[in-house]
């Protein structure tokens, strides 16, 4: 916090959508905290696992999500000055790095079942499959948000409206920077 | 008049959480649950050895699982006010609530059966016991689409004076995601996500009864709200 | 075209590309053998992580310009989080 106080202190979105974002990052902070400790235990195993894994995959979807939280950001910000068609082009081209995810993570996952691996192949594929499961519901749950959202442009945005946007894109937003900590920690850290 | 059955009916769920953990917890000991890597004598001993304490104690989780059924309704009743001619999200929580009665109900049930004979063979009383556990920890998703469809209809409410407070219903969606774990123990007998693991089952019961202390204070305003309107309208 | 470019938002995506370009380097070549570097470098890679998440956080969440007390909140989620994470890599290091 070495950024001088911003003029004005306004609180991003709903109140009550932080109690759902920072309860899921609690949990999977969590999630990461056992999964860490667990790698300790046993490194030969994680690291063993960890090299069947292919990066490109995590990386290209770590891009891809990058990338859609960029485009939330500025529909949000357009949606604030009225852009309202420009804001939902921008919404659904997020919806569809959202489905790039979907179908790179599909890919990968058929990849590793038709090689034999399964999430009770070991302790290692049980939190790769765990994590990325989990996460990957919360991206089927941000894409029907953004969806939502994008047919929400149509009509005149009351103040109310607005923080409805903002609001669905923090939940985004998290849906991001959770993928941003699994990808080290499943693919790259041993 | 009204008022006074609806808080009944929330002080219904405060008697389950009593007395489930008193029958549950404290008499039938069933917490921390049998670890599932247990070998089928090993489970056989728990129930020859607690046998009275498992009988009695789920006796008392049983009446309790009942009591959720006045508590399911009362949040019912709630969420229809918000919906008003069409309660589509209250129908579906009373209907998935329901189904979470008999969650709550039927392993009591297994439990028993498996301490009513404890001489029987040790695989029979191990399958009971898998039974019991897997219908208690797996079935998430009764409480899912509860859940879901609570948060749902808090976010739809359009009224003036909303009947629950908007941060309930993220609180509620939260929820329901925190029990999808719950669906992972058909894979492990060890572990996080075993049914007796950190993730798969003490975060979901924790939360579970955080979740019941929350609504019941969120349940006594929306009450108090509505007999505060209603009494103003009839003058 | 160039408001978007201009857009506040624009640079930190590029340092969270970068950023990703970087790990993903790194972790693909990085010293695997056992020992200290493999230490140094999960540790790197965690700390480049919780740097991307802060970012997202405090610029595309907008909690730069929220009320203290969720600045607060989490700053508290990325030092406890990332801290714990990086003290077990270190009490796991034999």
């Amino acid at each position: 916090m070495t950024s001088p106080p911003p003029a004005i202190q306004r609180l991003p979105g709903e109140a009550g959508i932080w109690v759902l974002v920072l309860g899921d990052m609690c949990v999977f902070g969590l999630f990461f905290g056992v999964f860490t400790y667990f790698q300790g235990l046993n490194p030969e195993l994680y690291s063993q696992s960890q090299a069947t894994l292919n990066t490109h995959y995590g990386a290209v979807n770590t891009l891809l999500l990058l990338l859609s939280s960029w485009l939330v950001v500025v529909a949000v910000d357009g949606l604030r000055e009225g852009h309202n068609i420009r804001a939902a082009k921008f919404l659904i081209s997020a919806f569809l790095c959202g489905a790039g995810f979907c179908v790179i993570k599909v890919i990968e996952y058929s990849e590793k079942i038709s090689s034999g691996i399964g999430i009770t192949t070991n302790e290692f594929f049980m939190y790769y499959y765990v994590l990325t499961g989990l996460h990957f519901l919360h991206v089927l749950i941000g894409m029907a948000v953004l969806i939502y959202l994008a047919g929400k442009t149509r009509r005149e945005l009351s103040d109310k409206d607005i923080q409805v946007f903002e609001s669905g894109a923090i939940f985004w937003h998290m849906v991001d920077l959770l993928w941003i900590v699994i990808f080290p920690l499943l693919y790259l850290v041993n | 008049m009204n008022s006074k059955s609806q808080l009944f009916c929330a002080w219904c769920g405060i008697g389950f959480l009593l007395l489930f953990t008193a029958g549950w917890w404290f008499l039938a000991r069933f917490l921390p649950p049998p670890a599932p890597s247990l070998d089928a004598a090993e489970v056989a001993a728990i129930y020859q050895q607690h046998t009275g304490g498992i009988r009695f104690g789920l006796v008392l989780a049983m009446i309790a699982a009942a009591l959720t059924a006045p508590w399911v309704a009362v949040i019912a009743i709630q969420l229809r006010r918000i919906e008003g001619n069409t309660p589509a999200l209250a129908y579906t929580m009373l209907v998935a609530g329901a189904v979470g009665v008999l969650v709550l109900l039927l392993p009591t049930l297994l439990w028993t059966t498996a301490a009513f004979r404890p001489e029987r063979g040790a695989d029979l009383v191990m399958l009971l016991n898998d039974l019991g556990w897997l219908l208690f920890v797996m079935t998430f998703s009764p409480f899912f689409i509860q859940n879901l469809v609570i948060g749902l209809a808090i976010l739809g409410d359009k009224g003036a004076e909303p009947v629950f407070p908007r941060w309930l219903g993220y609180f509620n969606i939260w929820v329901a995601i925190l029990f999808v774990p719950g669906g992972l123990v058909t894979f492990f007998k060890t572990g996080p996500f075993a049914w007796n693991g950190l993730l798969a089952f003490w975060l979901p019961l924790v939360v579970f009864f955080i979740w019941f202390l929350i609504m019941f204070a969120a349940l006594l305003s929306a009450i108090r709200q509505q007999s505060g309107t209603t009494a103003s309208s009839a003058v | 075209m160039t408001a978007l470019i201009k857009h506040p938002a624009t640079p930190v995506w590029f340092v969270l590309v970068a950023a990703t370009l970087i790990a993903w380097w790194f972790g693909d070549n990085a010293a695997r053998e056992p020992g200290q570097s493999v230490l140094w470098t999960s540790i790197a890679l965690i700390a480049i992580a919780f740097f991307k998440v802060r970012l997202v956080i405090r610029h595309f969440m907008e909690v730069k310009n929220g009320p203290w007390q969720l600045q607060l909140i989490c700053e508290l989620w990325l030092l406890g989080v990332c801290g714990a994470l990086c003290g077990m890599k270190w009490l796991a290091r034999y």
